[in-house]
């Protein structure tokens, strides 16, 4: 199963975990980076939790997605390489489009710019948000 | 003693250089670089400051540990027996020693800083999995000034 992180405040990683019965409510519109706007999740668990501290100081947490194999993968992705990240970083910072950018895939996944030895994962539509705030992801704080 | 730093790469007015992630909130990249200041050489200092944080129930627990120079390109992390070895990271020359250009205050931003970069990143992800424990380097809201006013409102 994908285990992916997101590191944040705690008020807002409780918000989007929710509970079972409620469902999550983690928000793909909001978010911005690298890849542009959507919700942003990354493999480095620590790399996650120094984010949220550096942001958040001691309110800061970590929201852990563990997802279903079969349906993480039925997703639309478009997959960069590290040459393409860099372009698209460049392309997004120099038109000042890191808040509004997406394109039709579920999900673009590639390496964190500046450390590309981690993956960063940007989910950006309704069915990537039905995914993540249904049943089939377990969503935890730590 | 000069202090570890997790800072994040900006532009502002025009000039490259680090700032808090803080100062960006969720604006800030989602990669959180250490960096450390360097002497006027552009050389490591013999050692660093370099907290960790651990979470302990619903509180978080900070310690003080050593970053020590190891040759001329190393440092190492030593925590009980694990040992985390970071190295300068390698980039342009002139993006190799850049300012703070944030508004917060720290007795280390008269200096120059310079990336270094976890040799196996796994194992810093292996110490919050298995310890939860992650290595900070600084606590901006413990030794930044000016940053609580700045999150007040967030």
């Amino acid at each position: 199963m994908p285990i992916l992180y997101h590191g944040t405040n705690r008020a807002f990683a409780t918000a989007m975990a929710g509970t079972p019965a409620a469902g999550g409510t983690v928000d793909v519109t909001r978010g911005r980076g690298e890849f542009g706007r959507g919700f942003y999740t990354q493999d480095s668990t620590g790399n996650a939790a120094r984010r949220g501290q550096g942001i958040y100081g001691d309110n800061s947490a970590v929201l852990i997605l563990n997802i279903d194999n079969l349906a993480y993968h039925a997703l639309n992705f478009r997959r960069l390489n590290l040459n393409m990240a860099r372009r698209l970083d460049a392309q997004l910072r120099a038109s000042h489009m890191q808040h509004a950018y997406t394109t039709v895939h579920d999900a673009i996944i590639g390496p964190l710019v500046g450390m590309p030895g981690i993956e960063q994962q940007k989910f950006q539509t309704q069915n990537a948000r039905t995914l993540l705030n249904g049943p089939l992801t377990q969503r935890t704080v730590k | 003693m000069a202090f570890v730093h997790s800072l994040v790469k900006t532009e502002v007015r025009g000039k490259t250089g680090w700032c808090a992630p803080a100062e960006l909130g969720e604006a800030a990249p989602h990669y959180i670089s250490f960096v450390i200041p360097v002497d006027a050489q552009g050389d490591f200092l013999p050692r660093y400051t370099c907290e960790t944080i651990t979470s302990e129930g619903k509180g978080k627990k900070k310690v003080s540990h050593e970053l020590v120079r190891e040759g001329k390109d190393s440092l190492v992390l030593r925590l009980g027996k694990l040992e985390f070895w970071f190295t300068a990271s390698p980039v342009r020359k002139e993006e190799r020693r850049l300012p703070y250009v944030g508004k917060l205050r720290h007795e280390d931003f008269g200096h120059l800083f310079t990336e270094i970069e976890p040799e196996k990143p796994e194992s810093l992800d292996r110490l919050y999995e298995e310890e939860d424990t992650f290595v900070i380097g600084c606590d901006a809201f413990t030794h930044y000034s000016g940053i609580k006013s700045l999150t007040r409102n967030r």
